[in-house]
């Protein structure tokens, strides 16, 4: 048998070739699939795309012919040079990425046999599930679904050769839409299993805050409106104020940059033993209020997480967290995908800990080399006012009604000389502030440092979530003062109180947007424009928490629920259950009563007729079949025969015979019609 | 090995028990889940394996909307399962006749009637045999209601042939799968042996002079209907082209040298007999081949015939039937 397939299989071999349709979605499939990883992709490997559409399209609309095996060998060599080349840069992910979408540009110019034509569907689909890596927003998994319908209809084209491409469209979707419930239901329900494996992440330029700081970095990052994170709290949200998304503590300052750790304090080869917050050492932490909340964070490809301050608890099932030393929260690995975890945060904004001679000595270093005037200007006010907190006011003050003001385009400082901002330009923004007035703090000896972070965020209604966005990100400082701790200071407060109380305000918005040249933002204001970015957003936001960041947590939680719900209404769903069956059973009975009644009605009939029968001296025995009773019949009375045989037949048709239902019912009433005139014969002869 | 090849057999033989238990001979086969068989192609495995990438990508990656796309991907797989089962389901399958005859060595169609209420699309139907290799029909397009497909089979020796279980197999539905049934519509092929023309015969000759066919031994018990011109009376060396049926058989057979019966009397119309004993001598199946040669001939010329053979004997006629059934004789013979 399997002989007699393989020649049948050889002999399509032979006469096998595209059709034309095929290979016209072939071509479009190639674009769309390598359109959607353009973004990962290379210069010189896009300009490949273009070629190979263009070459495909040549050959499709029979310009020039299939290229001979010397081209096809020249263009495999040289691309695989370049990969060779570009690979260093790129990374292992993207080098293979690259390699990938390259075969799958190359392969088209194979295909001999179904096979090839197999691998070339199959490759595609790969490509396309490729870009996943990058990009998981709702959107582009829409698009990716929409294009996969492309793929699909490429391989359906190989069946259905003539039929149109609206035909094909319809099928697959059909198809698709018919194995989404399956698919859901494995998604919901498959036990989700931790990584085989480790694979090579995504190498993408750093986003965000990060931990080397120079005075004018974070105006840049208020030009972006990209989303940095969301955090949806379980209870009641904090006040505006009050939403400092700590992140980064820097103490180290070289006279123009802040770093968290100078890189020589350290000795390279003694990786510092990573210090735990001690919580134990803040006094009365028990007594406040806490708030738990989860933060959903866009991948920045750093490692730096977002917390309220006291940051008390956190977990995330994606990672391992590290709650650091000066209570901030990194991730063990680099953020390379959407990652949620749940904080809970004792709020404060000051935390009552001793501070160890190092710290100290850390906190209160001041560069020599730079801003001696702001140091002079320390030692000043130092001498006006012998308590810290005095200090800290009289300089709060000064910003506060000098003619300070906050600006996201302030004039350039000469070598981000901060004694040039404080005493002359006076304008800048939250970077300025907190930096002057740290090192300000530090001169006049009060232990100070920076705080990189985010303030505030945008509330959604509808989703009843906030996001953070990159422009909210905020600079400030903490000074430890004696029996309070470490207390928050922000300097921008002080200048520009309604940016740390209600974000930019309406002059700042549009000094944002006109910086940062983003047309979308000027639609921000209007109204039923901002509804709709609400409400499209408040769904981003659901498909991220729950498809995104399904994790093994909420799947339990999920059949937990599913369970729960079983659990409560389990009366009312044995009732619907046992009604249902009630019915099942009921059709069913009813069916075959159907079925039954047929034959009893055409088993009454031969009755009727039998007991006729007898009126006129002809009796059926048992054993008789009936045949022999209509023979019987004959003999007695011969002049009944045609009716007979004609009544004998259509009985044994309905008995014996299977037939559909319809041409049951017509032999049915047919029978029904020869008794009666059997009947009426028999009656006129008596 | 041996114990291998010996376990392959039992288990194909087993096999057709089972599959002739299943699937009976009937002429009429309407296909159901009782004679459909479905299995994942290569490209259906290759595709698994795929998914299954795909899902390990996921999973190492922790990114679920990979994982979410090799699910979808899997449950497609299952719906194309479904429809390439619905797209042959309740098609039915008949034998247009079954009896159907041909010459052996030629290409016989063998006609099958399909009929259907829906569209069915891109199916193939050929004979699963390694005796009869026949081709494929590709069935792209789709068609409605009925229609018969033409199977072209090889005819190859004389005989009653039943024709083996007919495949119809299809790749619809993504290509994920192979769909197929194997179905014995009890068709019966009357292979004829193939027509070879005799050697020194000129069929001319033959029916200018042959009146008077075997008569060359009376003792002969083939003779049961004699002409009457059966007697005679001396032989004459035989000449290139002369018809056969006067050659004196025996005189050959013993080596005395080929001869012609010459004949008193001729009667002009008596019927052609056709007998083995009258041919060249020659392997029995080569002198069946001649004899069909003979038949088509003489069927061609309108010619009046009979058959005599060993076991019986077909009365002189004309016409087509007649030389189908002197054909259906000598295909059957022996």
């Amino acid at each position: 048998m399997d002989d007699t397939i393989e020649i049948a299989a050889k002999k399509q071999q032979v006469q096998w070739s595209l059709a034309k349709n095929t290979q016209f979605l072939l071509m479009i499939t190639l674009a769309l699939n390598c359109l959607l990883l353009i973004l990962e992709l290379s210069s010189w490997l896009i300009a490949f795309i273009v070629i190979s559409v263009l070459w495909q399209s040549c050959i499709y609309f029979k310009v020039i012919s299939q290229p001979n095996k010397l081209i096809k060998m020249l263009v495999s060599i040289s691309g695989l040079i370049l990969l060779a080349l570009s690979a260093k840069g790129l990374g292992l992910l993207n080098s293979m990425v690259h390699l990938l979408v390259f075969s799958y540009l190359l392969k088209p110019l194979e295909i001999h046999a179904q096979k090839d034509f197999y691998i070339q569907v199959l490759l595609g689909i790969f490509v396309l599930v490729t870009s996943l890596v990058f990009i998981q927003s709702l959107y582009f998994m829409l698009l990716i679904l929409l294009v996969l319908v492309t793929n699909f209809m490429l391989l359906m084209s190989a069946f259905k050769q003539t039929e149109s491409y609206k035909t094909l469209a319809k099928q697959v979707s059909k198809t698709l839409v018919k194995s989404l419930p399956l698919a859901l239901i494995l998604f919901i329900g498959f036990p989700k299993i931790a990584p085989f494996w480790q694979m090579p992440s995504a190498k993408n330029a750093e986003v965000g805050l990060s931990d080397e700081v120079k005075v004018g970095d974070i105006a840049n990052l208020a030009l972006s409106n990209k989303l940095a994170f969301r955090v949806e709290f379980e209870q009641a949200p904090p006040n505006y104020q009050q939403m400092y998304w700590r992140t980064l503590v820097l103490e180290d300052f070289d006279g123009s940059k802040w770093y968290q750790q100078k890189k020589n304090h350290r000795s390279w080869q003694r990786q510092p033993k990573r210090e735990e917050a001690e919580l134990s050492l803040i006094s009365g932490l028990s007594t406040l209020p806490t708030v738990s909340y989860q933060i959903i964070a866009e991948p920045s490809y750093q490692k730096w997480l977002f917390a309220l301050n006291v940051m008390t608890d956190a977990s995330s099932e994606q990672q391992k967290l590290n709650k650091n030393v000066n209570l901030t929260l990194s991730a063990e690995k680099i953020l390379n995908s959407v990652t949620s975890y749940q904080v809970t945060s004792a709020l404060t904004n000051q935390v009552n800990t001793p501070l160890s001679s190092e710290v100290r000595s850390r906190n209160l270093a001041v560069s020599v080399t730079n801003n001696q005037q702001l140091v002079a200007e320390g030692k000043r006010l130092r001498e006006l006012y012998s308590d810290d907190l005095n200090l800290v006011n009289a300089v709060l003050s000064r910003f506060n009604q000098q003619n300070y003001h906050y600006t996201l385009n302030p004039p350039l400082l000469s070598n981000n000389n901060l004694a040039e901002f404080y005493f002359d330009t006076k304008a800048g923004f939250c970077e300025h502030y907190a930096s002057s007035f740290t090192y300000l703090m530090r001169s006049a000896g009060i232990p100070a440092r920076m705080v990189l972070g985010y303030m505030g965020g945008e509330y959604n209604e509808r989703g009843n979530y906030f996001s953070i966005y990159q422009r909210d990100a905020h600079a400030w400082s903490e000074v430890w003062i004696k029996g309070l701790g470490w207390q928050r200071i922000d300097p921008t407060a002080a200048v520009s109180p309604e940016r740390v109380e209600r974000g930019f305000s309406q002059s700042l918005q549009q000094e944002q947007s006109l910086l940062s040249s983003d047309f979308l933002s000027s639609f921000n204001t209007s109204l039923w424009f901002s509804q709709l970015r609400y409400m499209l957003e408040a769904i981003d936001y659901q498909w991220t928490k729950w498809v995104v960041g399904y994790s093994i947590n909420d799947q339990i939680n999920v059949i937990k629920h599913i369970y729960l719900f079983f659990a409560e209404y389990k009366s009312f769903l044995a009732t619907l259950s046992l009604l249902l069956i009630f019915l099942v059973v009921i059709f069913i009975v009813l069916r075959i009563k159907h079925k039954k009644s047929q034959h009893s009605q055409t088993a009454l009939l031969l009755y009727q007729l039998m007991s006729l029968a007898t009126k006129v001296g002809v009796v059926k025995n048992r054993s008789m079949t009936i045949d022999q009773f209509a023979l019987k019949f004959i003999e007695k009375k011969p002049t009944f025969k045609l009716a007979i045989v004609r009544f004998v037949d259509g009985y044994k048709k309905l008995q014996y015979q299977a037939l559909s239902s319809e041409e049951k019912k017509k032999e049915l009433t047919n029978l029904k019609h020869l008794y009666q005139q059997l009947r009426q014969q028999i009656k006129h002869e008596i | 090995m041996g114990f291998f090849t010996g376990l392959k057999q039992t288990l194909k033989a087993k096999f057709e028990y089972w599959l002739i238990k299943r699937i009976p001979k009937n002429s009429t086969q309407t296909l159901s889940g009782r004679n459909i068989f479905i299995f994942p192609s290569k490209f259906g495995f290759a595709y698994l394996f795929f998914v299954l990438l795909l899902f390990i990508l996921g999973t190492n990656y922790q990114n679920n909307l990979i994982i979410l796309l090799s699910y979808l991907l899997a449950s497609v797989f299952m719906t194309a399962m479904l429809q390439s089962y619905r797209n042959l389901s309740n098609l039915t399958l008949s034998a247009k006749t079954n009896t159907l005859r041909g010459f052996a060595e030629t290409s016989l169609d063998i006609p099958i009637s399909l009929e259907t209420n829906k569209e069915r699309m891109a199916y193939q139907l050929f004979f699963q045999s390694k005796v009869v290799p026949s081709e494929n029909i590709i069935k792209q397009n789709d068609f409605l209601s009925k229609e018969t497909c033409l199977i072209p089979i090889k005819l190859e020796k004389r005989g009653l042939f039943s024709l083996p279980r007919l495949i119809l197999q299809s790749y619809y539905g993504l290509g994920l799968f192979r769909c197929w049934t194997s179905v014995d519509l009890n068709i019966s092929v009357l292979i004829y042996p193939k027509p070879e023309r005799p050697p020194q015969i000129n069929i001319d000759q033959l029916l200018s002079n042959n009146r008077d066919v075997n008569s060359d031994d009376l003792s002969n018990e083939t003779l049961t209907i004699k002409s009457g011109a059966d007697e005679f009376n001396e032989l004459i060396p035989y000449k290139q082209g002369e018809s056969l049926a006067k050659v004196a058989w025996k005189q050959v057979a013993r080596g005395q040298g080929w001869y012609t019966k010459n004949y008193d009397s001729v009667e002009n119309n008596t019927p052609n007999w056709l007998t083995l004993d009258a041919l060249p001598k020659a392997p029995i199946e080569q002198q069946l081949r001649w004899l069909s040669y003979l038949i088509v001939e003489l069927q061609k010329r309108e010619q009046v015939f009979g058959l005599l053979l060993h076991t019986k004997t077909i009365a002189p006629d004309k016409g087509i039937s007649h030389s189908h059934l002197c054909l259906k004789e000598i295909a059957l013979y022996g």
